[in-house]
């Protein structure tokens, strides 16, 4: 199987989480916890302060169950991403079509990497638009087959 | 090689001791074109003898150099415009004192000159030769002084516009004044003959002139980058000033006709070649001006020749005050005209100096006293007279500007933009976007105006960045992003941006060098407040406007 090299560089194994359902602040936590360490970011609250006001903006919560919480950093050079996979859904997370966000993909991007940063944003929306991807994903039970999906390359 | 270190070392004493004692003179608020005469007065004859004879001989291709140079920039002063408009006005202050003087100071030669000699054709050769160069004025001294002081308004026009065209007048009655001075002495000259040669001679140079000018505005019209065209128009204005050499024109007429050519040509695009060529002016004049006064000798002179020299200065002065206010007063001319383009006026060099050299070579088999011909009378009287009134000249070319209240008018965009503040006029409003503002909106905005980028302004108005419209290209590919990603997801932080108390140069400045049309303007670096935008197109156009005012007061200043 093909798989998509800058998708599979910016997710790790390690950083994609099952969580059932939750509350908002408590995934996004989760996935900051999970990026805080990746190189460039120089402090936990840089990072959470960078996420948190992007959701003060606009909820990142894209509808078709899918949320991409983002956002640029001055330093990092590569773009980082973390996963957590919720099927019961995370109550308080407003998403534009209503329906209830299962799906959470953090990214964080270096502040120089304007195109690719947006690239990425929109293949994994464009990705997640399908439903039978969708719907993998969310039966997904390890974290192998969530990378897998993710970083598989479509014709 | 024909390497002469003699020549550069003059070039280098004369600019460099020009220029240190025109800075002494500036102290003392004396124009600095005497500094630079003085200077050369000290290196030459007169007291060091620094500068030989020989030496000034060997530069004769520079002078040329030099008077090319200053008749082209008299030249493209001249504007058609202000001729029409003033043409009567100029003719007639110049018939007025360019023939007063030369009838007064004609006179005074001719009574002095048959009291010693009691030789009536010697004394009327002498009187019309002394006549005719006491009618020229020297323009580059002159307006030298004006750009110094940076005047501008009816009196400069007119003062520029009589100095441009009284050596055409005095090179005419010279003709003249030779011509029969040679037919009254028993020389052989017919006068229609000599008078034809002179209308030639005129014509010739002001043709020469014309179509170099034709040649250089043709040259500006297709040429694109800045330096190939100064050096192509240098190169045109170099052949311009050598073929008038050659052909024996008069150098500083035919780069004058270049310069009015030109100028009228082309007039907006011409302005930076005039600009560059004035750029290279500087070191030029001060060599040419040193020299004058190196070749100046005042050691060797009779008695009665002081005489002469003292009524001709007296008397070319009142002549060409009291002649212009009369043409002045005919053509009702603006009372500062009137009052103040005569003593403007005072000034003699190039020409005068070139004229007397000529009527030397003329003159020279004509004895008055054993050892002493006519022909060096003239060039020992011009000579001194120069000095005096080269010294007096541009001192009363100040006054006259400053009474008139036209020094310091001549202010271009640049001055205008260095005095004015961005907020005086600069700031325009524009469509700026929150960081909250969704990306398809953002579009639209792009879309609606033609800006490179929009800025992003927060609730609290503060501003947080632009959104440059390259950075978009990834997500025009797909729409889908369109509702989800806000004007903050492609937020460019800038640290380019001026503040309302910095000068629109610094703006303008800002903007060559990062290749911008556009600055974001904010209240000050610590609060960032977005105030608005400056624009290079409209900073430039708001002070050519405040520039038009001024030309506005200048012409009911005329009628006044």
């Amino acid at each position: 199987m093909a798989v998509n090299k800058r998708v599979a560089d910016a997710m790790a194994l390690e950083r994609i989480i099952f969580t059932g359902g939750g509350r908002k602040a408590d995934i996004l936590n989760a996935l900051i916890n999970l990026l805080e360490n990746r190189p460039g970011i120089k402090s936990r609250e840089e990072l959470s302060e960078a996420i948190f006001r992007r959701e003060e903006l606009m909820s990142t919560g894209i509808g078709i169950n899918l949320a991409i919480p983002h956002c640029r950093l001055e330093g990092v050079k590569d773009i980082g991403a973390a996963v957590a996979v919720c099927p019961d859904g995370v109550s308080d997370y407003v998403s534009l079509d209503g329906k209830p966000v299962k799906l959470v993909i953090m990214i964080v991007a270096g502040r120089h990497q304007q195109n690719e940063y947006i690239q990425m944003l929109s293949l994994l929306s464009g990705r997640l638009k399908e439903e039978e991807a969708r719907n993998r994903l969310l039966a997904a039970r390890s974290p192998e087959e969530v990378f897998q999906l993710l970083a598989e390359e479509r014709e | 090689m024909n390497f002469q270190p003699g020549i550069l070392l003059i070039f280098g004493i004369a600019i460099f001791g020009g220029l240190l004692s025109s800075l002494v003179f500036k102290k003392a608020r004396v124009p600095q074109v005497i500094g630079y005469i003085a200077a050369g007065v000290i290196f030459g004859q007169t007291v060091l003898g620094l500068i030989t004879p020989e030496d000034i001989q060997r530069l004769t291709p520079f002078n040329y150099f030099a008077l090319g140079i200053i008749g082209f920039l008299v030249g493209s002063e001249i504007h058609f415009e202000d001729m029409k408009k003033y043409g009567r006005q100029f003719s007639l202050i110049l018939l007025g004192e360019g023939l007063l003087s030369f009838t007064l100071v004609g006179g005074a030669v001719f009574f002095i000159l048959y009291q010693v000699t009691g030789i009536l054709p010697l004394a009327l050769a002498g009187a019309v030769v002394f006549g005719a160069i006491a009618s020229a004025t020297d323009p580059a001294s002159t307006i030298n002084v004006l750009w110094e002081y940076r005047a501008a308004g009816v009196l400069t026009t007119t003062i520029i516009a009589i100095v441009a065209l009284d050596d055409a007048l005095a090179m005419f009655l010279y003709g003249l004044g030779t011509s029969l001075a040679q037919i009254l002495t028993g020389g052989e000259a017919d006068i229609v003959g000599e008078l034809l040669k002179v209308g030639l001679e005129l014509g010739a140079s002001l043709a020469l002139g014309t179509a170099s000018g034709g040649l250089m505005a043709l040259v500006i019209r297709k040429t694109k980058t800045a330096d190939t065209l100064f050096v192509m128009s240098l190169g045109i204005l170099l052949i311009c000033i050598g073929l008038s050499v050659w052909l024996n024109l008069d150098v500083i007429l035919a780069a004058m006709f270049a310069g009015v050519t030109v100028a009228n040509a082309v007039p907006e695009r011409s302005k930076e070649v005039v600009k560059q060529i004035r750029g290279i002016s500087t070191p030029i004049y001060i060599l040419f001006f040193a020299l004058v006064g190196a070749r100046l000798s005042l050691g060797s002179m009779p008695g009665w020749l002081w005489i002469i020299v003292g009524a001709y200065v007296i008397l070319r002065s009142f002549g060409k005050w009291f002649g212009a206010w009369i043409g002045a007063k005919l053509s009702r001319a603006d009372k500062n005209v009137a009052r103040y383009t005569g003593m403007s006026l005072f000034a003699q060099g190039g020409v005068a100096i070139g004229l007397s050299i000529m009527a030397s070579s003329h003159l020279s088999n004509i004895l008055i006293e054993p050892g002493l011909s006519l022909g060096d009378v003239i060039i020992f009287g011009v000579t001194a007279t120069t000095l005096i009134v080269q010294i007096m000249g541009p001192l009363l070319v100040k006054l006259s500007v400053k009474l008139a209240k036209e020094a310091g008018r001549n202010i271009t965009v640049e001055d205008v933009l260095a005095r004015n503040r961005v907020d005086q006029g600069g700031i325009r409003e524009v469509p700026v976007v929150a960081p909250e503002t969704p990306l398809r909106e953002v579009i639209i905005r792009f879309g609606q105006g033609e800006s490179s980028f929009i800025p992003v302004v927060d609730r609290e108005g503060v501003f947080r960045g632009t959104v440059l419209f390259t950075a978009l290209k990834a997500a025009f590919q797909d729409p889908g992003t369109w509702d989800w990603l806000v004007a903050e997801d492609f937020l460019h932080r800038t640290r380019t941006w001026v503040t309302p108390a910095q000068t629109q140069q610094d703006a303008v400045a800002m903007m060559d060098q990062l290749h911008r049309e556009h600055l974001p303007v904010i209240e000050d670096e610590k609060s960032r407040r977005w105030v608005g935008m400056v624009d290079r197109k409209g900073l430039l156009t708001a002070a050519r406007r405040e520039l038009l005012p001024a030309a506005g007061g200048e012409a009911a200043g005329a009628g006044s």
